[in-house]
């Protein structure tokens, strides 16, 4: 299909073209306003063809369909290196089923974002230009993806942006939809985290005795949905008093300034969002044995390695998490971790993990569906689509332009009652070592965690 | 409300592991007259031979502390004689080469060993209370220890011929020579001692927060501030210097925002050097109490 000059690619159109062109204009009139089908294939493909639609099975036969993956760090950071791992398990199961896509086998091309908006950009720009990709997946920090949004934009492709939950992005996307339209996202965005962390708060202030809260949460921009709307939150909803709430320093080494202040304070919860400090501060609580619980959006904590890295001295860390070893949000998330497990040797708790799997499933479902790799044609399907395959959340739809939160997945929880139903998002608790290993459970919501809650106190605190 | 004692007891314990991390990076600079970039390396160093001896194998964190001091004391020694000795005189070279040997250093570890957080065992866990607040042993251990290693190296320097070589040398290596110093074995003792004293601050930075394969690049550069905050190879002055940074960064944190905890050492020392380009006590190497 032509596309756009400036970062563009060649604008040939060819047969393929006009025939995938004529199978989704079809399609995507057919399905407008379906709803799901029953889940089949790889754990997470969900969905086949909407009513009123053929798509030729062997369509993209003996085609190569490649994916770029922008991920963080992955040879040094668990959470990209997890990213990776799930969208290479996703491609690797289409790969191995008996007709692929359509056809055609999936590649994967890795790049890392380095966590600098110019690398990110630079290799985004490989991907959509030389590559020539499909379809991206991955990206971590806002600034980052923010800068990616051009070569996304000029190339017009789509993108699922699957490691950062930054509001920024997504009020880029709203700000001037049809330039921005290609981004998707198949994770909650940090808004969303924080009620579903309120939602949490409010379900367990009362039986760990949490009347005092203390809130840091560290200063970068994506944690700016949670700092101060947090706060206000637990104090309208009536959870606890918030005695101290700080915006905390990336450079900080030394958390016992803030833990003494806490403790002064009466403090029976230290909530913590924390990112690139969070070993440190959550170290610091477990070894000096605060009067206090510990957790938050704390996103080294949703790593499988955490506890070794930490030194297992943090019994009691909860954190939000996208999923986890034993969550039951969905069927096909135990599915899932079995397949990760047996292809590389651990279960995994990293949320980018699940996100970049559900990611290429979620795209997988569609280029099915629309008999199309289109953005075109793509786009208008997945506003529209009702997935069932999502290892996330049992249905998984997206906000159309008209939405405060384009193009991000439909995730509300507005009561408990709702989130205990939807088990979704998850909240994980480290809860010490049994059998010498680390243990890591999920103790809400209600369906997630198995049918009931199971936060436990910290130890030394019972 | 402000508790002055919690504010003290964290102003000193983490203004004692400041001294500890700078304290090598002042002895080579006020010896050699150059910096060693690979200060923050062997910093990291020591975090991770302790990772070894007391995670990995399971000992005692003492052994890994000690095991830390002399593994890179013995890199120390290697590193002057095969890559700084040849080239010393040529400051630019030494810079350059330090610098190479620390990425080198750094990123054998990221490579062969891991590229994920490690953390090692507390020397001293557990905690006393002190006048009403509850105080880690290992905040104490970072004290003792501080207090203990700079005491030594007072005496050291006044009261052994080794250290007044090393201040003999520091003040003028053409007179130095002129004694009879052995320069070159003064120097190589000068490098280990300066690596062990970085082994030993790597890994306690460990052991108080984590570590990883890059660890040294911010005590590398906490160092660089504290040394030319303090004067130039002034010893005393790089104390008083951690201590000023460590104070003011905890009452900060406790005090004014926590945002900006990350800008102390920067900030004091452009506001320093404004006053007194020198810094506190600049001269070579100098222990006057």
């Amino acid at each position: 299909m032509p596309r756009d000059s400036g970062d563009t690619r060649d604008g040939t159109v060819d047969r393929r073209d006009l025939l995938r062109s004529a199978i989704a204009g079809a399609t995507t009139v057919g399905i407008a306003g379906c709803r799901s089908l029953d889940a089949a294939g790889p754990a997470g493909t969900g969905n086949e063809t909407g009513p009123g639609t053929e798509v030729p099975n062997d369509l993209f036969k003996g085609e190569t369909l490649k994916i770029g993956g922008m991920w963080p760090l992955p040879d040094d950071y668990t959470i990209g290196r997890d990213a990776q791992r799930g969208a290479a398990l996703a491609v690797k199961e289409h790969n191995q089923s008996s007709n692929g896509v359509l056809g055609a086998d999936l590649k994967l091309l890795n790049r890392s974002t380095d966590i600098s908006p110019a690398a990110s950009r630079q290799n985004t720009r490989e991907l959509c230009l030389d590559e020539e990709v499909d379809v991206l997946n991955g990206g971590f920090l806002g600034q980052s993806y923010k800068l990616m949004m051009e070569p996304i934009a000029s190339t017009q492709t789509l993108s699922y942006f699957s490691c950062g939950a930054s509001v920024p992005v997504v009020e880029k996307i709203a700000s001037n939809y049809e330039r921005h339209k290609y981004n998707f996202r198949s994770i909650g965005n940090m808004a969303q985290a924080r009620d579903a962390e309120l939602n949490f708060l409010e379900t367990a202030a009362d039986r760990m005795g949490w009347d005092r809260i203390a809130v840091f949460t560290e200063n970068l921009e994506v944690y700016d949905a949670v700092a101060d709307p947090l706060v206000q939150g637990i104090r309208d909803r009536g959870i606890a008093e918030v005695p101290i709430a700080k915006r905390t320093s990336q450079s900080i080494i030394d958390w016992k300034p803030l833990f003494d202040q806490a403790e002064e304070a009466n403090c029976d919860l230290v909530c913590a969002n924390l990112v690139l400090t969070g070993m440190t501060a959550a170290r610091q609580w477990g070894t000096s044995e605060r009067p206090f619980d510990f957790g938050g959006i704390h996103l080294l904590a949703m790593a499988p390695d955490f506890w070794e890295a930490v030194g297992r001295v943090s019994p009691g860390l909860w954190t939000l998490n996208m999923g986890a070893f034993d969550s039951q949000q969905t069927p096909q998330m135990s599915t899932m971790q079995d397949r990760f497990k047996q292809e590389y040797g651990y279960k995994t708790s990293a949320y980018s993990c699940f996100c970049a799997y559900d990611a290429v499933n979620n795209w997988v479902e569609a280029v099915k569906a629309t008999g199309s790799t289109d953005p075109e044609d793509l786009i208008p399907y997945l506003k529209q689509r009702t997935w069932n395959g999502s290892i996330l959340k049992p249905t998984l739809e997206y906000y159309d332009e008209d939405a405060q939160y384009p193009h991000d997945i439909k995730w509300s929880a507005p009561d408990i009652e709702t989130w205990n139903e939807l088990g979704f998002p998850p909240v994980i608790q480290w809860q010490g070592e049994k059998n010498g290993e680390a243990r890591m459970e999920t103790i809400a919501p209600k369906r997630a965690a198995g049918g009931e809650y199971k936060i436990k106190k910290t130890p030394w605190l019972r | 409300m402000v508790n002055i004692t919690n504010i003290l007891i964290s102003g000193i314990a983490i203004s004692s592991l400041y001294a500890l991390v700078a304290i090598g990076f002042t002895l080579i600079f006020g010896v050699g007259g150059v910096f060693n970039l690979a200060h923050g390396a062997l910093l990291a160093l020591g975090g991770f031979t302790s990772y070894f001896i007391s995670f990995r194998y399971g000992l005692s964190p003492i052994l890994g502390l000690v095991g830390a001091v002399v593994v890179t004391g013995l890199v120390g020694g290697v590193l002057y004689l095969q890559v700084i000795e040849p080239v010393e005189d040529n400051t630019v070279a030494v810079l350059i080469l330090t610098l190479l040997a620390g990425f080198l250093i750094q990123f054998g570890f990221g490579i062969f060993v891991t590229k994920q957080t490690i953390s090692i065992p507390q020397i001293a866990p557990g905690s006393v209370s002190i006048a009403g607040t509850g105080v880690q042993n290992n905040t104490i251990f970072v004290f003792v220890s501080s207090v203990v290693l700079m005491a030594g190296l007072f005496v050291l320097v006044e009261r052994t011929d080794i250290g007044k070589a090393i201040i003999a040398m520091s003040m003028s290596e053409k007179g130095a020579s002129l004694v009879g110093i052995d320069q070159r074995r003064m120097k190589l003792y000068t490098w280990m001692l300066a690596a062990m004293f970085a082994g030993f601050a790597g890994v306690l930075l460990t052991s108080y927060q984590t570590g990883q394969w890059n660890m040294g690049l911010q005590p590398l550069l906490l160092s660089f501030t504290i040394v030319v905050l303090g004067g130039l190879g002034s010893i005393k002055g790089s104390i008083i210097a951690a201590y000023l940074i460590g104070f003011v960064e905890t009452i900060t944190t406790s005090v004014v925002s926590s945002q900006l905890t990350g800008v102390v050492p920067l900030s004091l020392l452009i506001v320093i050097l404004l006053v007194r380009p020198q810094g506190l006590f600049g001269r070579g190497v100098d222990t006057d109490v």
